[in-house]
């Protein structure tokens, strides 16, 4: 056998094997698909991708309106309407407070770090009923601008993104701000020529997490927006789900799959430096 | 060190305007005087409310009404959490239980009976026995209940026509001979009636208030013994001797986590169900259309000399303790409950009504005809002499790591004697009932 046939051989059994497990991973997303489909009895009878008896009913109920008040539209509009600011407020308080503790020496900074990675262990469902209690004060439920949702990451609430920048900020060599300092720069300027740039990629990875969970957050949402037309997909999803009388679960699909469309755009643009970012956050974290 | 103090100004300034521009917004004043109202359901329930509470906006052109509805996924995390804060709406639609659960510690809502309301709420359309189950604990009522329910029985004719048996049974030796006939002529894959956990429990202490005629709890104390509860167990057990209903190995083996979602029951190889009478739709629209399936409502089964089973109250309307327009909110509520325009609005999107006036007119108007909720729930009224006990789907027992959940499992799967399954129960009971006290 002649050394191409050889590898020829091996990359068939490569590929094959990596097709058939790939296919199995991607088979969920395929059968969502197919069963947007389908009408009820069918989703439940069986596995398969095709529908026997095509419909798109899904797709047409999915296109109406809730109560007269919200569609998949407007529903997936308010999602960017918080999603987008909460990642950027994210990005910038979390660089600045993980800079803070990663380089800076004061006071206390000990305890600050030990408190600030003590709440990372707090589970949300203990913060639930004071949050909403601080946040009814403050006048933010049920704003149109979602500020419950939306503060908190302007102060760097989200402590797991500060702590992965710390630990990405370790790695980077101390040198190279002493060096910016000598050219002149200040701190800010130190912030943004050097250090920004070198932990582009740990920056690309919070953002894509926190969009990820922003869209799909169900329980910030469902506590601190109360006016239907206010909603964004994540409850609208839920909303046309009668659990007494039933419903028609290919709208139910038909509606995750289109809201989950931006998402899916949005990771494919962006892959190559979040894979970058989680590989690198891996090695020096 | 200048610019980062600018940029941390910049910063804290681009935050509190944008929380000052929300305040502005927020309270939507218009000069209106605002009502909230809460509920949950699916999509026909929200526009039949909706259009509901247009007509009565129609009549108070000074008041708007914010209306806040959900999914029942959630609603109670959501409810749960404005309680703790006292946040609740004007207008509540609340599950029966939650007067138990929330309301007795938190006095959350108002006396229906209160002069402030200004006697706009009509109670004397409900019937004394339902109104009596929502007192709160210093026998103030609390809320209104707009619908009951209880199980019943289903079945796909089709089926039992295919096995050769024309009638639904409707004794227990009916159903056992139905088991064995199903089996010989259909095969081992097709019973009769399908049973989960928690059916299963209902069902048998359907069986034993029928043989023994006596409430399952009153006064907070269990009123059967182990040893009759165990006869309730042998009698689940006698039905899946039988073939009248599948082992709970083969339920769970099916892979759905409710019947409606079950191939076998869509199929019509399970031709049965004992189920709330307000989701017998959810049931009935699964069912593969191809086969063309008979779904009827059965009648009671007799198994013993009494009626047994229970009705509960499926959903009531609160008016919280903070509202500003307690007379309003009280007209309001009976607007959509007792008032021409506003019941006929909201149909039976909240099951077939409790109250007199709403069921006479939506009786006038020709919707209870033929409508198969309506008959199921007039089933229901007529054969189950007795009423929930609260404590009855306690997380602790109805949960999917409850004691009805785990004494079923161990009964089918034989990990346990019947007696041990009875004494497991108790035990879970009395240490609810020990603290509900």
């Amino acid at each position: 056998m002649s050394l191409q046939a050889r590898k020829r051989i091996s990359n068939f059994f490569k590929y094959f094997v990596l097709i058939l497990v790939g296919f199995f991973m991607v088979y969920p997303l395929l059968w969502m698909f197919g069963a947007t489909f389908k009408d009820n009895s069918e989703i439940f009878n069986g596995v398969g991708l095709i529908a026997k008896h095509p419909t798109v009913d899904g797709y047409k109920a999915a296109m109406n309106s809730v109560g007269g008040d919200i569609n998949i539209w407007s529903s997936l509009l308010n999602t960017y309407k918080f999603v987008i600011p909460k990642v950027v407020f994210t990005i910038f308080s979390a660089t600045i407070t993980a800079f803070g503790f990663a380089r800076f020496k004061f006071k206390g900074r000990n305890l600050l770090f030990s408190v600030l990675m003590a709440t990372l262990f707090i589970p949300q469902v203990v913060l639930n009923i004071p949050q909403f209690v601080l946040f009814n004060k403050l006048g933010w439920v049920d704003s149109p601008f979602y500020l419950a949702i939306m503060i908190p990451s302007l102060f760097a609430c989200d402590t797991y993104f500060v702590y992965m920048l710390i630990q990405f900020l370790r790695g980077v060599p101390v040198e190279l701000e002493e060096a910016a300092k000598i050219d002149g720069c200040n701190i800010v300027q130190t912030l943004y020529k050097v250090i920004i740039p070198m932990i582009k990629p740990a920056i690309v990875s919070c953002a894509l997490f926190q969009f990820m969970w922003s869209n799909n957050d169900f329980m910030g949402p469902l506590l601190y927006v109360q006016t239907p037309s206010y909603y964004p997909a994540s409850l609208f999803v839920k909303i046309s789900m009668d659990a007494d009388t039933g419903f028609e679960w290919n709208r139910v699909l038909a509606v995750s799959l289109i809201s989950i469309i931006p998402s899916l755009v949005i990771f494919f643009l962006a892959q190559d430096s979040f894979v970058d970012g989680i590989a690198a956050g891996g090695v020096k974290g | 060190m200048r610019n980062f103090k600018k940029v941390v100004a910049m910063t804290l300034i681009a935050a509190s305007t944008a929380s000052l521009a929300a305040c502005g917004s927020g309270s939507k004043d218009n000069g209106k005087k605002k009502i909230t109202l809460a509920w949950w359901g699916g999509d026909s329930r929200h526009t039949a409310t909706k259009a509901a509470v247009e007509k009565w906006k129609a009549t108070h052109t000074d008041f708007e009404v914010d209306l806040q509805y959900n999914s029942w996924d959630g609603y109670e995390d959501k409810m749960s959490t404005k309680f703790a804060s006292k946040t609740q709406a004007d207008i509540n639609q609340i599950n029966w239980g939650w007067l138990n659960a929330y309301n007795k510690q938190a006095n959350l809502f108002m006396d229906l009976n209160d002069s402030k309301l200004g006697g706009k709420l009509d109670l004397t359309q409900f019937d004394e026995k339902y109104l009596n189950q929502c007192k709160d604990s210093n026998g103030k009522v609390v809320a209104v209940p707009v619908s009951i329910t209880g199980r019943i029985f289903y079945w796909n004719m089709t089926t039992f026509k295919a096995a050769g048996i024309e009638k639904a049974p409707t004794t227990y030796d009916e159903l056992k001979a139905a088991g064995q006939k199903f089996k010989e002529k259909l095969g081992d894959d097709y019973y009769p009636l399908a049973l989960n956990e928690l059916d299963r429990t209902i069902l048998m202490v359907n069986y034993l208030e029928s043989k023994y005629n006596k409430e399952w709890v009153t006064d907070n104390k269990l009123n059967y013994n182990e040893s009759e509860i165990k006869e309730g167990y042998a009698f689940i057990e006698d039905l899946e001797n039988n073939h009248v209903i599948p082992t709970l190995k083969k339920l769970i083996g099916d892979g759905a986590d409710s019947l409606d979602k079950n191939s076998n029951w869509i199929d019509g190889k399970y031709a049965g169900i004992f189920e709330w009478d307000s989701s017998a739709v959810k049931f009935q629209k699964a069912l593969n259309k191809d086969k063309k399936p008979e779904f009827v409502v059965g009648d009671e089964i007799k198994f013993g000399d009494n009626k047994g089973g229970y009705t509960k109250i499926s959903l009531a309307f609160a008016i919280s303790q903070n509202t500003k327009f307690p007379a309003e909110c009280a007209d309001l509520v009976n607007f959509l409950l007792n008032e021409e325009d506003g019941v006929k609005e909201m149909g039976l999107e909240r099951g077939t009504p409790l109250s007199k006036k709403a069921l006479s007119t939506l009786d006038a108007a020709g919707k209870l005809k033929g409508d198969m909720v309506t008959e199921a729930n007039a089933k229901v009224i007529a054969n189950s002499p007795f009423q929930m006990d609260p404590t009855f789907e306690d997380q602790k027992l109805k949960g999917s790591t409850g004691a009805y959940y785990t004494t079923m499992q161990n009964a089918s799967y034989k990990s346990k004697s019947l007696d041990d399954a009875a004494k497991d129960l108790v035990t879970a009971i009395n240490e609810v009932l020990g603290s509900n006290k």
